[in-house]
């Protein structure tokens, strides 16, 4: 199959009828990210899957105007690849709104997460105070 | 909106305020399509010039991105379902839909155009106003940048020279003084402009100025350059010296127009050789091949849509005029082989041309076409080329020198080159293209390049704007090329059928066509069911390459999308997705800009571009998937309100994944709405398939009365369409006997028992009813079916004091509670009471109790089949009566209503008793007719033909009529008919014992109306 699946996975804001099943996915994988009520979560799913299932992965992002910060990840373990779908395409997802910046802090990274190997490969740069930028 | 992008990229929007543009990136984008307002850039053109070092899935996700900010910077109002009409999507990219008086530079352009000599020069004065500084620097250094900048550049200098002549020639030499000095300063090598300052100094007194400008001029020329100034200065020089008296007048022409090309000789087009479709082209390409001088003929167009097929024909045209031919390829892959298709093209071209033409047109450079293809080593008897250590300049003397030696060759023999798939060269090959097209016009070679367009890099796309470039876009044939495409390749008529689902799954690409004949071919099946199942493999392969260069998010979608069909409603799709409308619009918009989906007329609908296209992306995706898939399409279709056929269609490959309780009743929903539109033989095939699927669930209560539901349902779609007692009919209610004893009677089996007993009742077995109906039970309307039916089997017995009781208490033991929903038929109970109590009422001669009961009826009137029950009832007790005026109206109305319905034997009877009311014979037969044996299970009729015939005058025929009638056993219900029948041969006959015997029958039956009448005829007698 030329097509791999993975590229069957979408990204998309949670849907307010999921947003329970997100912050227990996310309890599994990121506890404390999870405790955060004030994030907005999105989620790499595939389209076909039933609205109970899982995402495959999880941003969660504080929106600030034209500055969107990436507040963490939750990923299943042992999935690197997941983290960078997800990133990619958040950025793509954030290029359609009015933000300009996405910004992360990869010293939050309570899933050992290599996350600013992650970030770089998903296309952030180095910014000021030792951010992470992707200009939007 | 108005664009400016003589200077940095600005857009005024219609309230006068400048629009926020975003990021570099984004603003880089708009300039691009700034610079050709009106035509579509390619989506790869963009990325080529954008996102150089991106992966191609990535970069089309950042424009797409991209796409959607300026969207909505550049129409705040729009709503993401609305399309956008500034920055519109046309396959293969974008186009920016302002017109040309709205953007700057096409205004400069459109001035100088339009500037004639004699004209004034206010218009270049203006539109020389819109230059804000150095074009586009939103593009940075890139070659198309470039370009593009020294583009706008010339037209900017054309303009400053166009308008300093025409100040000249309105003498106003001071003003072409001030402008030519500041002018000379950003440009100082502008020949044609020192001109103008010359003479401006020389006309306004100033000769020593002038002739001092024309030192400077050549100064600077000889300094920077290293040439003298070109003939025209140093003439004007020379006059100024000389005092010419021609110095005097306004220069001369301005040389700005280009010369007209000469037109081209025109031969009879050729008769295509195996090419469907592509005569317009055929005729484009004898056109170049016979005109004098080089050309470049550029055919583009997506994958498999002949553009390889119509170079061939080219080369075999060619080889028929005498020209040396060769052909080359691009190779798909990471590094394709360089200079491969520039080596085959040569090899060609040696094997074809004479040997000593190739060699002494390569003689000043040695065996270059070697190094290119080394085995021309042996064949041609040519030295080695010198051998350079620098590698740049090498490869510089290969290129003048293939370039140079072809054009050598040209001279000898014309030449045809071919590059196929040019959208694959290698860099070094791309360069050789774009050099070899640049130096065809004092050649005699056709340079033929195929590519695809939205694939192309700029290079090759670009050699569009060479002078001497002519090209041949090919789009998907017509329907009736694709017919004549078939019926060629299968040597047989294919039906027009065959070919609209060929032309709708193909969109008319003949590689696409062609294959699935080879597959019909083979199969044997040229059918158009067959041409809509299959998905050849080769034509799968070129399907997913296309797809995969799609961003992740947009594949994602359009994965969902091809699982709705060839053409789907986005909010079903968005439904499915649970997707933002921003964010799936923007994903579906890439597949637009890409060719892949189209617009329809509705906006809130798309389409992909052929039905192929929509099975690659289904079919890789996997048996389950798309069942999972199906099942959420089905439930996306319901909560946007849409129709259960719709839902049975998605709901049929979903049924791995879904409970057979859940699909049952979605496609006992679409049988009822293909019962509405009378697509009766649908809804039993819906039903049955219903059943089919119900079956697969584990027995249980819950199942037994889905069951029964479904049964009784068919059970009334074959009555509609077949008899009443058919063996459809007869089976249905034969499967339900045994669920019908097991199921606890509840309310949502009352209609299934009704329909049991009443066919029952009807088949003349009125004992099966009362056994199942169980009186007693403790559903109430149990009991009513039982007394009801036992009513009728109280009639077939001619106990009518037995059915008048048992349909009184039918209607006192009503409860108060909801009726049953009878499916299908809308049957209202009540009005199925009503209408044999009427019935019976009207035999024992209560002509008032009939009528109140068909008044109840009547009020109580809802779907078609209970309109046209109740109407038979009103005919027929009238025609207890025989009262023809009111038979007429309900028999007419029940015609009427049968006739929309189906329901064959209902439409019989009405023809009787319309016959009969009219006294229309023909109509009485023909309802006879209809009926067949059917008659004999309504003996209200029996009588009505031969009571006519005798009306009519024809007493003898009455009278066999009648006898012939009473000559058959009159048992069960028929023996209502007998005392009208005995009447009736009586009074045709003469025969008093026959209206003894008739009253006499009549009394014993209680039969009022028949004894009154025999009464009548003894009386008469």
């Amino acid at each position: 199959m030329l097509v791999p699946v993975t590229a069957l996975l979408l990204v998309r804001r949670v849907p307010p009828g999921r947003l329970d099943l997100t912050r227990a996915t996310a309890q599994r994988w990121n506890d404390a990210l999870a405790r955060d009520t004030t994030l907005q979560w999105w989620e790499l799913v595939d389209p076909a899957s039933d609205d109970g299932h899982p995402a495959a992965a999880l941003a969660a992002v504080r929106p600030g105007g034209p500055v969107v910060r990436l507040a963490g990840l939750a990923i299943p373990p042992g999935r690197r690849d997941r983290a960078v779908q997800v990133l990619f395409a958040l950025v793509d997802a954030l290029r359609a709104t009015t933000a300009r910046t996405l910004e992360a802090a990869p010293s939050a990274d309570p899933q050992g997460l290599e996350l600013q190997d992650i970030l770089r490969e998903a296309g952030f740069r180095p910014g000021l105070d030792g951010r992470e930028v992707v200009e939007l | 909106m108005e664009l400016r992008i003589l200077g940095p990229l600005e857009a005024i929007g219609p309230d006068g305020a400048e629009v926020d543009l975003g990021t570099p990136k984004q603003r880089a984008v708009l300039a691009m399509l700034a610079t050709q307002p009106g035509r579509v850039v390619p989506v790869q053109r963009l990325i080529d010039e954008l996102w150089a070092d991106e992966p191609p899935q990535r970069a089309l996700a950042s424009l797409q991105a991209y796409v959607s900010r300026l969207r909505r910077a550049l129409e705040p109002g729009r709503s993401s379902r609305d399309r956008s009409a500034v920055l519109v999507t046309r396959a293969p990219g974008y186009l920016l839909a302002v017109p040309g008086s709205r953007v700057d530079a096409a205004r400069l352009a459109a001035a100088v155009q339009s500037h004639r000599p004699g004209d004034d020069p206010a218009g270049l004065t203006a539109a020389l106003a819109l230059w804000r500084g150095d074009p586009l620097p939103e593009l940075g250094d890139s070659p198309l940048a470039q370009a593009e900048r020294a583009r706008l550049q010339e037209l900017r200098f054309t303009a400053i020279e166009a308008r300093s002549e025409a100040l000249l020639a309105l003498g106003r030499e001071a003003d072409v003084v001030y402008a030519g000095e500041a002018a000379l300063a950003e440009f100082p090598y502008r020949e044609r402009l020192w001109c103008h300052l010359v003479l401006a100094l020389y006309r306004t007194g100033r000769r020593a100025d002038a002739l001092a400008a024309c030192a400077r001029a050549r100064a600077l020329l000889i300094h920077d350059l290293g040439i003298e100034p070109g003939p025209a200065l140093q003439r004007l020089e020379s006059d100024i010296l000389r005092d010419s008296p021609a110095l005097g007048g306004p220069a001369g022409p301005s040389g700005l127009s280009a010369p007209a090309p000469a037109p081209a000789e025109v031969r009879a087009p050729q008769e295509p050789a195996g090419l469907v479709g592509r005569d317009r082209e055929l005729a484009a390409i004898d056109r170049i091949l016979d005109a004098p001088g080089g050309r470049v003929l550029l055919v583009c167009g997506g994958a498999g849509i002949g553009k390889s097929a119509l170079l061939r024909e080219a080369a075999a045209r060619a080889t028929a005029r005498g020209y040396a031919v060769g052909a080359g390829s691009g190779v798909q892959g990471p590094r394709p082989p360089v200079f491969l298709p520039w080596a085959q093209a040569l090899r060609g071209v040696a094997q074809s041309a004479d040997e000593g033409a190739v060699v002494g047109a390569f003689a000043p450079y040695g065996n270059l076409p070697a190094v290119l293809d080394p085995a021309l080593a042996e064949v041609l008897p040519l030295p080695a080329p010198e051998r350079l250590a620098d590698a740049e300049l090498a490869r510089s003397r290969l290129y003048r020198g293939i370039v140079d030696g072809l054009g050598r060759l040209s001279a000898a023999v014309p030449l045809l080159l071919i590059l196929d798939d040019a959208h694959l060269l290698d860099a070094p090959s791309t360069t050789l293209l774009t050099l070899c097209a640049r130096a065809v016009a004092g050649s005699r070679i056709t340079l033929a390049v195929g590519f695809r367009a939205a694939e192309a890099p700029d290079a090759v796309a670009g050699l569009a704007g060479e002078a001497h470039a002519v090209q041949l876009r090919l789009e998907g044939l017509t329907t009736a090329d694709v017919a004549t495409l078939a019926a060629r390749r299968t040597a047989t008529p294919v039906a027009a059928e065959t070919v609209g689902v060929l032309m709708d799954r193909t969109g008319g690409n003949p590689f696409f066509v062609e294959e699935l004949l080879q597959v019909l071919v083979a199969e044997h099946a040229l059918d158009a069911e067959a041409a809509r199942r299959h998905v050849p493999a080769r034509v799968q392969e070129v399907l997913r390459r296309r797809l995969a260069r799609l961003p992740e998010q947009s594949l994602a979608v359009l994965a969902v999308a091809a699982v709705l069909g060839r053409e789907f409603d986005v909010p079903v799709l968005r439904e499915m997705t649970m997707t933002d409308e921003l964010e799936l619009y923007d994903a579906l918009d890439t597949a637009v800009a890409t060719g892949i989906l189209a617009a329809t007329d509705d906006p809130g609908r798309l389409r992909f571009a052929h039905d192929l296209l929509r099975q690659a992306a289904y079919l890789d995706q996997g048996p389950l998937r798309r069942a999972r898939l199906h099942a959420r399409a089905a439930e996306a279709v319901r909560r946007t309100g849409g129709s259960a056929t719709a839902m049975a269609a998605h709901l049929r490959p979903a049924l791995p994944a879904v409970p057979p309780m859940q699909a049952a009743p979605v496609f006992a929903a679409a049988a009822g709405e293909a019962y509405e539109r009378t697509a009766h033989a649908e809804a039993a095939s819906l039903l049955a398939e219903a059943l089919a699927v119900l079956l697969n669930a584990p027995r249980s209560q819950e199942r037994d009365v889905l069951e029964l539901d479904l049964r009784v349902r068919l059970a009334y779609v074959h009555q509609s369409t077949d008899e009443y007692l058919a063996a459809p009919v007869a089976e249905q209610y034969d499967l339900m006997e045994p669920v019908l004893r097991r199921v606890r009677p509840v309310p949502q089996i009352v209609p299934a028992l009704w329909g049991y007993a009443s066919y029952h009742t009807a088949a003349g077995n009125p004992g099966r009813v009362a056994d199942l109906a169980r009186p007693g039970a403790e559903e109430p309307w149990a009991r009513i079916v039982a007394d009801v039916h036992a009513g009728y089997a109280a009639l077939l017995a001619a106990d009518l004091a037995g059915a008048r009781r048992l349909f009184g208490a039918a209607l006192a033991a009503l409860p108060g509670t909801d009726l049953p929903v009878f499916p299908i038929i809308g049957w209202d109970p009540i009005a199925g009471i009503l209408g044999p109590a009427a019935a019976t009422e009207s035999l024992m001669g209560d002509a008032a109790a009939a009528e109140a009961h068909l008044r109840a009826a009547r009020g109580r009137r809802g779907e078609l089949f209970q309109e046209m029950y109740v109407s038979y009832y009103t005919a027929i007790v009238a025609a207890d009566r025989l009262d023809a005026a009111a038979v007429e109206p309900a028999a007419a109305a029940t015609l009427e209503l049968a006739g929309r319905g189906g329901h064959p034997e209902y439409r019989g009877m009405a023809r009787v008793l319309l016959g009969w009311a009219r006294a229309d014979e023909p109509v009485l037969a023909l309802g006879e007719r209809e009926l067949g044996p059917a008659l004999w299970r309504y003996p209200r009729l029996l009588p009505l033909r031969p009571g006519l015939v005798l009306a009519l005058g024809r007493p003898a025929e009455a009278a066999a009529l009648a006898t012939e009638r009473l000559a058959t056993p009159l048992d069960g219900l028929n023996r209502f008919a007998e005392p009208d029948l005995r009447r009736i041969l009586g009074e045709a006959s003469g025969d008093r014992g026959q209206l003894t015997t008739a009253l006499r029958l009549a009394r014993a039956l209680g039969h009022v109306p028949a004894a009154e009448r025999a009464e009548a005829a003894l009386a008469a007698y």
